[in-house]
């Protein structure tokens, strides 16, 4: 009689939930990083110094937020002294530094340390924490694209299903400063792996809870979520601006980034009495953004090109003599936007991290960022488009909204790796191919599509817009219209709003959506093992799209759109083919 | 609302925020100083020591003649210093002078010869930095650059003690900067005027008001202008009143006003009549009385100077009196009062330039000026 063979190896999931919590007690390491032990064990510290202090429960910490904005996690102490906005968790020592913006002490910020839960398919001991089998079914997480390729977000999404028969997280949802927004990390590997081996397929944050008698339902959503901060924040006010008009308190000093056309300005004396020599205009927030404007173009008044003094770069403003400019005209500024060490920020890539590392504290560092990638774009970018963005916020606009619109006008996509850093990418026909799957790494035959329903003959690109009402200049490119008629019998008008400043730049955009859109799109999905779980949105794949006696279309080139990880049941790969091999 | 820290080793790490203990060495002469061992600095919540006298880098790459910054750096366990021409700004959270998460502890200024002046340590919670300056320079002029201006960072007083009879020191705004009324232009303190009195120690005390603007809040403020060579024009300081309450003769000598188009012998003005020795000008009421020669009109103007060399005009700068009349008969006599300013020269003396006596007996004429207060160039 045979004997039935079972695997040796199980797969194991981990998810990791950083509950988050305060934390008061705080010692000096060296300049700017502050530690806690959390077997309260502090060798440079005379025990007779410590009378207070006690032991914290406390065996793994995943993530901190400081003031709202998650700390980078390194790897040593060494880095985290060199780090700013970084923390190290030391796992066998149960000690936890800090490294808080500008090195500043912990007590004088608002300092939320995520202490992590281990939840597991199988119970398990990983890197000192126990991981409670807790998973009933392991968790999917989805990452897409949008299919039309420039660059419109798609958030991620993801859900956890957990044992709760025991009642274990009945209350979890009541401590939401503890729960919402705490970081989730979902990982594989194998009963035979120690924890460095196995994979991160997911970095989310906690967004939904559903709890029942038996189980626990949590809904992992995009890290760009966080991202949902409006800027402008600062406004104007009286106290700032005595003589500002009562229409105008409240109104968000505006920020602005590369060549800006005719932007409504405020005036900020215009009920000065006398009247005033000058009237005073505020173009910009350059205390908020921490930079100055670079130049002054025109100002007009009543759509009159006037003449204009005492320019200050340094804060944005200028005056228009009196009897040129009188209270109740409308007063437009074509400037150039917030420079730094004289080069205008004005690279769409650069206007990205200036966003979030202002308004966002998310600073450019390896610890946040792919940084070799994010160069790399940044440079394509600028060789693609050399004349760069026109970027006028004057009303509260999320910040995921405005990166939304930056990559939309320059072909980009933002994206946050699976291990929680952001990188940046430009769509590529050329892009190197990052994986090649045999027809025996499929789990069964693609189906595919072929969609006309996106597909565009010519374009009408918008860009040098007039920022006061909103107009721009437009491209209208037709030269493709007749060759892709002929194909598919149907004239459709492609319209892109961008924030290109010329007509060149306008005219490459149209060329490109023309060459990405000016024919069916061709789509499949394909489920896999695990073998494309690192995977990255607009990676480039070859794979055979064959039957078992036949090639059906053969061996493609495929962009991919969309990637959905479920443990048990392997990767699911959305992708656009992008050329066939002969 | 505080919260009061109840556990020890929290009372000492935070009790030595903003602490420095720093010596430099050469603190007092012009060669490279260094941090003297011994030296202890709070950076960032740490404490750190130099266990040994350490110089700081970054000199050579400083443009002459300007602010130099010393900068103290964390890496991890250690720290190292170096100079740097960046103006730090008031870290509230860190409780001192911050650039990024180094801490500034002291600046001083690299001359036009490379020479490590006017050292100073920047004391613990010291908001507003008070920084004073002596240039004891033979270099004329000694040029000292103002670093920009950015508010409220800096008070700085600049003192001339040069040894050199003529130094001039020549203080120039950064780039666009404005001192005090005068615009952008630069200013000079000088230790000597054209009359040759030296009155050292002058100084000029400047406040970065805001940015791009110092403020001249005492001092002496002489801005460069067009007409005049720096250094010549003179700087009489404050008036001294001399007392009301009693009636002491305070005349210096009544004369005949010398011929016309010539001088007086030297008259004393300092050293008597209650102006102290040393002092640079005299405030004096001058009574001035002319004699017709006929009847008809007269004329009567006279002049007072520090020298006999230079000929007083009635367009010059110098302090003059007139008197006009209309006599009716030979011998007539008019006269007129008035207070005037007079330098005095090195030895404290004046002189008398009679520039027009028209119709006027000069000998039967005089000239009666009496002290009302002094100048001593403070």
């Amino acid at each position: 009689m045979g004997t039935k063979l079972d695997p040796v190896t199980k797969k194991i999931t981990l998810v990791e939930i950083d509950l988050k919590q305060g934390q008061s007690q705080w010692f000096n390491w060296c300049a700017g990083v502050w530690y806690v032990d959390f077997d309260n064990v502090y060798e440079r510290i005379d025990a007779a110094f410590l009378s207070g202090m006690a032991a914290q429960f406390i065996i793994m910490v995943g993530s901190v937020i400081a003031n709202g904005v998650a700390l980078a996690q390194v790897a040593t102490v060494a880095l985290c002294e060199s780090t700013n906005a970084s923390f190290f968790y030391d796992t066998a020592g149960r000690r936890l530094y800090v490294h808080l913006n500008n090195g500043d002490e912990p007590a004088i910020e608002f300092v939320r340390i995520g202490v992590t839960i281990g939840l597991s398919n199988h119970a398990g001991y990983y890197n000192s924490v126990y991981y409670e089998p807790r998973i009933e079914s392991p968790p999917t997480v989805t990452k897409t694209k949008d299919p039309l390729f420039f660059g419109r977000i798609s958030l991620d999404s993801g859900s956890l299903s957990l044992d709760n028969t025991d009642g274990a997280f009945d209350a979890i949802g009541e401590n939401a400063s503890a729960l919402f927004g705490a970081e989730a990390r979902i990982l594989q590997g194998f009963d035979t792996d120690a924890y460095g081996a196995f994979v991160r397929l997911a970095t989310r944050m906690v967004e939904n809870v559903r709890v029942s008698r038996d189980s626990a339902e949590f809904d992992l959503a995009d890290k760009r979520k966080g991202l949902s901060r409006s800027v402008p924040l600062n406004v104007f006010d009286s106290v700032t601006y005595p003589d500002l008009d009562s229409s105008d308190i409240g109104k968000p000093i505006p920020l602005a980034y590369g060549l800006v056309y005719q932007t409504p300005v405020v005036c900020t004396n215009k009920n000065e009495g006398g009247p005033p020599a000058q009237y005073h205009f505020k173009l910009a927030d350059t205390a908020g953004a921490g930079h100055n404007i670079k130049s002054v173009v025109y100002v007009y008044v009543n759509g009159v090109s006037v003449a204009f003094t005492n320019v200050n770069l340094a804060t944005a403003t200028l005056d228009v003599a009196s009897g040129v400019y009188a209270p109740g005209d409308e007063v437009w500024v074509t400037f150039t936007g917030f420079e730094t060490g004289g080069a205008m920020i004005e690279n769409p890539a650069d206007v990205i991290l200036d966003l979030l590392n202002t308004w966002l504290g998310i600073t450019y560092i390896a610890a946040n960022f792919n940084l070799a990638e994010w160069a790399a774009t940044t440079a394509a970018v600028t060789a693609m488009f050399p004349d760069a963005i026109g970027l006028f916020i004057d009303s509260p606009t999320e910040i995921y909204a405005i990166l939304q619109d930056i990559c939309a006008s320059f072909l980009l996509n933002m994206i946050p790796q699976d291990d929680g850093k952001f990188t940046l990418r430009m769509y590529d026909a050329a892009r190197a191919v990052s994986q090649s799957f045999d027809a025996s790494d499929l789990l069964e035959v693609p189906s595919y599509e072929y969609d006309t329903s996106q597909l565009i003959s010519y374009t009408s690109v918008e860009y040098a817009r007039t920022w006061h009402n909103g107009n721009p200049r437009r491209l209208m490119d037709t030269s493709q219209d007749a060759a892709i008629f002929a194909i598919y019998g149907k004239h459709v008008l492609g319209t892109f709003a961008t924030l290109l400043t010329t007509e060149a730049d306008a005219q490459t955009f149209s060329t490109a959506m023309l060459s990405i859109q000016g024919a069916a799109l061709r789509k499949f999905s394909v489920r896999f093992k695990l073998q494309p779980f690192d995977r990255e949105i607009m990676d480039f794949i070859d794979v055979y799209i064959w039957r078992p006696t036949k090639a059906m279309i053969g061996r493609v080139k495929a962009e991919v759109l969309s990637k959905q990880i479920a443990a048990s049941s392997g990767v699911v790969l959305g992708c656009r083919i992008v050329f066939n091999y002969p | 609302m505080g919260v009061q820290v109840t556990i020890a080793a929290n009372q000492i790490d935070k009790e030595r925020f903003g602490y420095h203990a720093i010596s430099l060495t050469h603190f007092i002469d012009t060669a490279e100083p260094s941090i003297a061992a011994g030296s202890k600095v709070e950076i960032g919540g740490a404490l750190y020591e130099f266990v040994a006298d350490e110089t700081g880098t970054g000199w050579a790459g400083l443009g002459a003649s300007s602010v130099a910054y010393i900068l103290i750096t964390p890496a991890g366990a250690a720290c190292s210093w170096s100079y740097t021409t960046t103006a730090p700004t008031w870290d509230t959270a860190k409780q001192g002078w911050y650039t990024g998460t180094a801490r500034v502890v002291g600046m001083l200024y690299k001359d036009a010869a490379s020479l490590y002046q006017f050292k100073k340590i920047i004391l613990p919670g010291e908001r507003l930095l008070s920084w004073l300056v002596v240039i004891g320079s033979t270099v004329n002029p000694f040029v000292f650059n103002l670093p920009p201006a950015i508010g409220g960072l800096i008070r700085i007083t600049i003192v001339n003690s040069t040894i050199l009879a003529t130094g001039l020191v020549r203080i120039v705004p950064s780039g666009a900067g404005i001192i005090g009324p005068a615009g952008n232009v630069a200013c000079y303190l000088q230790n000597v005027d054209q009359s040759g009195a030296v009155y050292p120690f002058q100084f000029l005390d400047l406040l970065d008001d805001r940015s791009g603007y110092w403020a001249v809040v005492g001092g002496q403020f002489c801005p460069d202008q067009a007409v005049d060579t720096d250094g010549l024009q003179y700087h009489l300081g404050k008036l001294h009143h001399l007392p009301l309450g009693n009636v002491t003769d305070r005349t210096l000598g009544s004369i005949a006003p010398p011929a016309a188009g010539a001088w007086s012998a030297a008259r004393t003005g300092a050293g008597v009549a209650g102006v102290p020795t040393g002092a640079k000008a005299v405030r004096v009421r001058v009574m001035t009385y002319l004699s017709a020669t006929a009847a008809g009109a007269a004329i009567l103007r006279i002049a007072f100077s520090d020298n006999n060399t230079n000929v007083p005009t009635a367009t010059s700068a110098h302090a003059a009196a007139h008197v006009i009349a209309k006599a009716v008969a030979a011998a007539d006599q008019w006269g007129y009062c008035q207070e005037l300013d007079i330098p005095l020269n090195s030895a404290g003396q004046f002189y008398i330039y009679t520039e027009v006596a028209f119709n006027v007996t000069v000998a039967s004429s005089w000239i009666t000026p009496a002290a009302v207060g002094y100048y001593m160039g403070d």
